[in-house]
């Protein structure tokens, strides 16, 4: 390397160099991403047995269990969720940089989009908030039915996060844990019309997707390195 | 077309092909207003900027991260964060993990801008 001040066709080499190592960043970042969603469904769907379980069944103390637990899971799988989503944009954003001088059509069309799109799913989750809101208020009766089928929203707004960390190509752990998400959040819309008796499958359907996203937290971790080959000399 | 001319034509056409988009125009120019609006004998280095480059979309990174980033050794990993840091350009720390303590590199305001006017720069090659 020199000790120049570098060239342009060498600051686009380092910002493409930056680029592809961002590749193993993200896998990594993903990785954690899906342990820790995989914990924290797991206390959404078994929280409310651990508290009877400790001996801390109503009263307060049973209560601050629940909020320690739902808040702590929630808030760590917040934090790694905007950790993720605010590097994607700003490698968005250099992508589309260096990409704008020699990008092909479709490329540009992928690239270079105006900055206001990348609002769209912040909207998107103050609207599903919205919506959880205003169906448990208004119509208590079908809320969950309304719940299970918002859920498609988070797989939307996943797979675009996806895209947005990996433009090429999503990795096998992304497409496995998109799948078994879709797959437990349809079952669960479909069962939440069935008579209360067969709520207990809510819990079975979930199952899968933790062992799979558990599964697709160590692959994404065990083959993160494999970005790396690129940068070899 | 005679022979000679003909290889002349098809070595310009390869020569066009393999031409960055961004050696066009006024990129030279672009170049110098940046090495002088930096002045900094720092930035003149490409794994310096990669570096930054790397730093500012991820804000900290270990050093070990770093290493696989340059693919430069150890030592002279070090040099270029201490040349970095002496211009206040990062901040290395020791942070405490599960595997033991760990060093990690994290980007200040001012690399922060030193990275915007670079991604400026980028932006005006690319037009």
């Amino acid at each position: 390397m020199t000790e120049e001040f570098p060239s342009a066709a060498q600051l686009e080499g380092i910002a493409r160099r930056a680029l592809t190592f961002q590749r193993y960043i993200f896998r990594r970042a993903w990785g954690l991403y899906y342990a820790v969603w995989a914990a924290a469904i797991t206390v959404f769907v078994f929280g409310y047995l651990i508290p009877p379980a400790l001996g801390f069944s109503g009263g307060s103390l049973g209560w601050l269990t629940y909020a320690l637990l739902y808040g702590g899971v929630g808030t760590a799988a917040g934090v790694e969720s905007a950790h993720i989503f605010r590097n994607a944009r700003r490698a968005l954003q250099l992508q589309r940089t260096i990409s704008h001088g020699n990008l092909s059509t479709i490329e540009r069309k992928k690239f270079g989009r105006k900055t206001w799109v990348h609002v769209i799913p912040w909207i998107w989750w103050a609207g599903f908030y919205v919506i959880i809101f205003l169906l448990f208020t208004l119509f208590p009766r079908g809320a969950f039915s309304g719940l299970y089928a918002s859920l498609f929203m988070v797989e939307v707004f996943i797979y675009f996060e996806l895209k947005l960390c990996f433009p090429k190509k999503i990795p096998f752990e992304g497409k496995a844990a998109i799948a078994s998400y879709g797959a437990s959040t349809l079952l669960s819309f479909v069962v939440s019309f069935l008579p209360s008796a067969f709520y207990f499958l809510f819990a079975a359907f979930w199952v899968p997707t933790i062992c799979v996203w558990v599964f697709c937290a160590l692959y994404a971790l065990r083959h993160a390195p494999d970005e790396l080959t690129e940068l070899m000399p | 077309m005679p022979k000679v001319a003909e290889e002349k034509n098809n070595k310009k056409q390869n020569e066009r092909q393999e031409q960055p988009a961004f050696e066009k125009g006024k990129s030279n120019e672009i170049l110098r207003s940046l090495a002088t609006q930096f002045n900094d004998p720092c930035l003149k280095s490409s794994s310096r900027v990669l570096i930054l480059f790397s730093l500012a979309l991820n804000r900290r990174l270990g050093f070990v991260d770093l290493l696989n980033l340059t693919g430069l050794g150890k030592g002279s990993l070090s040099n270029h964060l201490e040349k970095l840091e002496s211009s206040g350009y990062v901040i290395t720390k020791t942070a405490m993990s599960f595997s033991g303590p760990r060093v990690v590199v994290e980007i200040t305001q001012k690399g922060l801008e030193a990275y915007s006017a670079l991604m400026r720069s980028l932006k005006e090659l690319a037009k």
